[in-house]
């Protein structure tokens, strides 16, 4: 069957699937709206959690950046799962115990203060859209790839799939759909990869393929030999740092992780399911949906970048005389070429293309008088979406991978602007402007605020502020400086008061957009950033995306010291805290 | 407390069998009149103790797991390997995966245990 054909009826099913759900799951109740009644079983909440969670940068861009990253790019892997430890050990249990439905309404009340819950809003405001962009121009990117339609009909397309069932449904229409989009999500990522590693290594499991053997060559081992490729080209070893600093691995390692456990998006999540064991329960579910793509990702970027090299060089790596013709390139490059994002210029008019790196050329680039690398650019996000065809895998395989990736950016979309409409219509409308509205109003204060944040998302999306892959640094710094130690504090330091936490969440807030500001332009605007971003610019070493890490430490520091200098909180505080911290509190 | 209240709690503690030995403890001790109101506050910070501690122990695992070997001694970790893979590496992008998951579920487990045994379980 023709390709284009088959994407339109794969990707035209699933969204069918999406909209049955919603039509069985509507909402009737802010209950059901906000938390989806908390009769999520901990299993289903898993897999929603896990849909949730991976986005598009999750499906699309990670096993890329593993690719040109090597071990480098390990910090993505664990910082996006270590995260889950400290979400099940540190903070769903006790959340859910509060048993309210937003991360602002858990701020205010235990830090007894609207100031308190108007600065949580605005943080999880400033997270949640940042990180909804990156999610919006992923939908784009793979409608306009796939389907060869405009972006902005992409764009169309997936924002009314969004609006009927997340207005429609609020987290029970989400939760259900996430669940099904999640399927999608796996199989696509999955099914690709066990061909790719069973073609290469005879594997079917590509956590067992990625350190094995070569078909055909028992001797040589699959890193090995990457390896070897990437030294011949004038790369670092596949298998060892190049790229960060360890004080650096360790900072972006953290800042995700605390980053992680503090989006406000996954944190409610935890607030679906009935009691407080199946919210402990839920978080190991969500990690072993998560680690299914999480292991096999590095299979992946590792088997591209060796298939890749593979392509470009049929004479064997680094023999530029038999470098691959770019007349003869095959299929795939020449539609990713229309995109923009592969881009070939036979700079010596050998007719071939010759890759490696320009910035330590290897031996045989002055040999044969090369002029620079021909590969001038190649986007990491073609690494997973060609990933099929650069193995020549069937066709349904690549219709099931342009659904899974539309499924990943719906999915988490709808979570963030879940987060963002809760945020908008419990805790400004009810918690703080209109405490008397009644809960059929506050139902569709609720789903208007849902329409306009797609609409907004959607506005974005089509026209991203140009700092797109910024975004999630961004957004898992503020998270990590900002939300999580002070949800932490409020449950492990009863003594914490509302004047430290707010002092705290501002310090967190401001040092890290400041940091980030500094080095990346004022408000991401290119040109005004007053320090250079490398190196030798950041201070004591610092990268800006993990100085989300540094700024919880400032957090946690500002806080304790005003904490000290003020009052306590009140009786009843330290009470809510005592019963947060126990399962049942009706002993008392 | 009034006769009728008396009456009622001696009446769960000979027939009710559902009840933890704990709390049985409990309405002994208040039939007694030796109850004090720190009884249950006593044994809710003995519980809070005990998940400090197990969290201790559980974020130890998660340092080690996911910086100590993968990031702060892979070099060393490197000069080993398991299968093709060499065993820092491999901790960077398998181990420290497989190993959060176990702890997660390690914890939920201690707890539920944990709860039963200060009897905060739900129900």
């Amino acid at each position: 069957m023709d390709l284009k054909l088959m994407i339109y009826l794969v990707v035209g099913a699933t969204f069918a699937l999406y909209i049955g759900i919603a039509i069985w799951a509507r909402a009737g109740s802010t209950g059901e709206f906000y938390v989806a009644g908390k009769g999520v079983n901990p299993i289903a909440n898993g897999m929603a959690t896990a849909a949730d969670w991976m986005s598009a940068a999750s499906f699309i861009s990670m096993a890329g950046l593993i690719a040109f990253l090597g071990y480098s790019g390990s910090v993505y892997l664990m910082g996006w799962t270590g995260g889950y430890v400290l979400m099940a050990l540190l903070l769903a249990p006790y959340l859910r115990k509060f048993g309210k439905f937003t991360v602002p309404q858990f701020v205010g009340d235990r830090f007894y203060s609207n100031g308190a819950r108007i600065v949580a809003v605005i943080c999880l405001l400033i997270i949640s859209i940042t990180y909804v962009i990156g999610q919006m121009r992923g939908v784009g990117i793979a409608f306009s790839r796939f389907l060869e339609v405009d972006i902005l009909w992409g764009l169309i397309a997936g924002m009314s799939i969004v609006f009927v069932y997340a207005v429609l449904g609020g987290m029970k229409g989400i939760t259900y759909t996430q669940i099904a989009q999640y399927v999608v999500l796996i199989f696509a990522y999955t099914v690709p990869a066990v061909f790719i590693s069973i073609q290469l290594t005879g594997h079917f499991l590509p956590q067992t393929g990625l350190g094995a053997t070569l078909s055909g060559d028992d001797s040589r081992y699959l890193l090995q030999a990457l390896d070897g490729m990437m030294v011949d080209l004038g790369f670092a070893e596949y298998t060892t740092n190049a790229t960060f600093s360890t004080l650096n691995m360790f900072l972006l390692t953290m800042a995700l992780m605390i980053g992680t456990a503090g989006l406000p998006h996954v944190i409610i999540r935890f607030f679906t399911v009935p009691r407080v064991r199946d919210a402990r329960k839920s978080a190991g579910w969500a990690l072993i949906f998560i680690a299914l793509l999480y292991t096999t990702a590095p299979a992946v970027g590792a088997m591209a970048m060796y298939n890749l090299v593979n392509t470009l060089y049929p004479g064997g790596v680094g023999n530029t005389s038999e470098a691959m013709v770019y007349d003869e390139r095959p299929e795939w490059m020449r539609t990713w070429e229309n995109t923009g994002l592969l881009v070939f210029e036979d700079k010596n008019d050998d007719g071939r293309i010759q890759y490696y790196n320009q910035g330590n050329p290897p031996a045989f680039a002055t040999e044969d008088n090369l002029q620079g690398n021909e590969l001038v650019r190649l986007d990491r996000d073609i690494m997973v979406l060609a990933n099929p065809e650069i193995a020549s895998l069937p066709n349904w395989v690549i219709a099931l991978v342009a659904a899974g990736g539309i499924a990943a950016a719906l999915s988490t979309a709808a979570g963030l602007l879940l987060a963002i409409s809760s945020a908008i219509s419990h805790d400004l409308l009810k918690g703080v402007f209109m405490p008397k509205i009644s809960e059929k109003n506050e139902l569709m204060a609720g789903r208007i605020s849902m329409a306009g944040a797609i609409l907004l998302a959607g506005y974005l999306g089509l026209n991203p502020p140009g700092f797109a892959a910024e975004v999630v640094a961004l957004a898992f710094g503020l998270a990590a400086s900002s939300l999580f130690p002070v949800l932490m504090m409020g449950i492990f330091y009863k003594r914490m008061n509302k004047e430290g936490a707010i002092a705290g969440m501002l310090t967190g807030l401001i040092s890290t957009l400041v940091y980030i500001f500094l080095y990346k332009g004022w408000f991401f605007i290119p040109g005004t950033n007053l320090l250079a971003d490398n190196a030798s610019g950041w201070i004591l070493g610092i990268s800006p995306q993990g100085f989300g890490t540094i700024g919880a430490v400032l957090n946690v520091t500002v806080a304790l010291i005003v904490c000290k200098l003020t009052a306590p909180p009140p009786k009843e505080i330290q009470a809510l805290v005592e019963s947060v911290r126990v399962p049942r509190a009706d002993t008392a | 407390m009034s006769e009728k209240m008396r009456d009622l709690l001696k009446k769960i503690l000979a027939e009710e069998n559902s009840i933890s030995d704990r709390t049985k403890e409990q309405i002994r001790q208040t039939l007694a009149g030796t109850a004090t109101a720190g009884g249950i506050a006593e044994q809710r910070t003995a519980y809070w103790k005990a998940n400090l501690s197990i969290l201790g122990w559980c974020l130890a695992v998660w340092f080690i797991a996911g910086f100590l070997l993968p990031i702060f001694m892979v070099d060393a970790l490197n000069t080993m390997s398991i299968g093709g893979y060499p065993l820092g590496f491999w901790m960077a992008q398998q181990g420290a995966i497989y190993t959060f998951l176990v702890l997660i579920f390690f914890y939920a487990w201690w707890m539920n245990r944990l709860d039963k045994k200060f009897d905060v379980h739900e129900e």
